[in-house]
């Protein structure tokens, strides 16, 4: 298998830059709560309205989202494996990877619509 | 050997080994062996076997040149791969207890005699030898004492399997993941200056499993019998992926 998004190599720096990303988006949030303590619903209020933030919080989204289903491909391919599960390993990490799927477009989904 | 040691010098101690001949066994079991051992001398855990074997005669074992160079005696020593014939009793004993199993992850033959063909197939696929593609030199392939440098910490790899046994993506995925022996090997051949087929060898490893299964458990470094460092292989091969694709 190439890999989720076309080689080995490729997902391998996808999980780093978008581990990156979420780093830095933590950091920063942790920065700004502490700079703006006490915090206040305005001050959370107008950060959010920033724009932005709304563009740094949808490419947070995005880089969680490509990360969890890289991330919970690879665990799954590990454990969820005829080798482990006998004739039951196929159907079970299909329906693994479709709930992962699911939770990770639904979160997605709803997360940017309430961002913009 | 024991027969040449005054009574008083030995000390008893109990080898717990894995035992299972599948001509008799249905299933594996462990088989307690008290035996006798110098006192004032530290024996290693194969001498221990050729002593058990004094008593239980057909427990097998491999082994042949019993100085960590052939690297045939790999087996599981309390709990943590290593060879027999380099493993001091001093070191491997707890309690008075030595824990014998076969290397984990590979089937059984017999006893501590594990059946090597999946470990041998994926160093297979690292194509474990000199590509080149230019003809032949009247004498030899020359290299200078700054390349032939390049190789140190990977050429020593005896193939004894405890690293790519010990480590979990082998067990999870051994026919997809190369395991870190073959990687090691694999870097080998990559980074000699008289290969010519960095390229291809570099597309081989980019897929999902052969190189990137490994998630840096660190098993293969803590139990090279011969002080290597896979994961560092691992991780050079995946820089030199990186820095190609860029």
């Amino acid at each position: 298998m190439k890999g989720i998004f076309g080689s080995g190599t490729r997902d391998f720096l996808i999980i780093r830059i978008s581990s990156l990303i979420l780093l830095g988006y933590f950091l920063f949030l942790i920065a700004y709560i502490t700079m703006n303590s006490p915090l206040t619903f305005s001050l959370w209020n107008a950060l959010f309205e920033n724009i932005l933030m709304k563009v740094f919080t949808s490419l947070f989204l995005f880089s969680f989202c490509v990360h969890t289903w890289i991330g919970t491909w690879a665990i799954g391919s590990d454990y969820l494996t005829p080798d482990r599960l006998g004739s039951l390993g196929n159907p079970i990490y299909k329906i693994y990877r479709s709930l992962c799927a699911g939770i990770i477009g639904t979160i997605l989904l709803w997360s940017l619509i309430i961002i913009w | 050997m024991s027969a040449t040691i005054p009574l008083k010098e030995l000390k008893p101690l109990i080898l717990s080994v894995y035992r299972f001949d599948p001509n008799k066994d249905k299933k594996a079991y462990m088989q307690d062996i008290e035996i006798e051992v110098p006192d004032n001398k530290d024996l290693m855990v194969l001498d221990v076997l050729h002593l058990a074997k004094e008593k239980e005669t057909s427990l097998s074992f491999r082994r042949s040149c019993a100085e960590g160079v052939c690297g045939s005696d790999g087996m599981n020593i309390n709990g943590k791969n290593g060879l027999a014939c380099t493993t001091p009793l001093s070191e491997a004993v707890k309690r008075n207890k030595l824990v014998l199993r076969p290397m984990p992850g590979l089937p059984v033959i017999r006893d501590l005699i594990v059946d090597m063909k999946q470990f041998f197939n994926q160093f297979e696929k690292v194509k474990p030898y000199l590509i080149t593609k230019d003809d032949a030199p009247e004498l030899e392939r020359k290299q200078s004492p700054a390349e032939r440098e390049k190789l140190d910490g990977l050429y020593e790899c005896i193939l004894c399997g405890c690293c790519s046994t010990a480590c979990p993506s082998f067990w999870w995925n051994p026919d997809k993941f190369l395991g870190p022996a073959a990687l090691l090997y694999s870097l080998r051949f990559i980074v000699d200056s008289r290969d010519q087929a960095t390229e291809e060898r570099l597309d081989d490893l980019d897929d999902a499993f052969s190189l990137y299964r490994c998630h840096g458990i660190m098993n293969c470094v803590s139990v090279c019998p011969k002080g290597l460092n896979p994961a560092e292989a691992i991780s050079n091969i995946r820089k030199k992926l990186t820095n190609r694709n860029r």
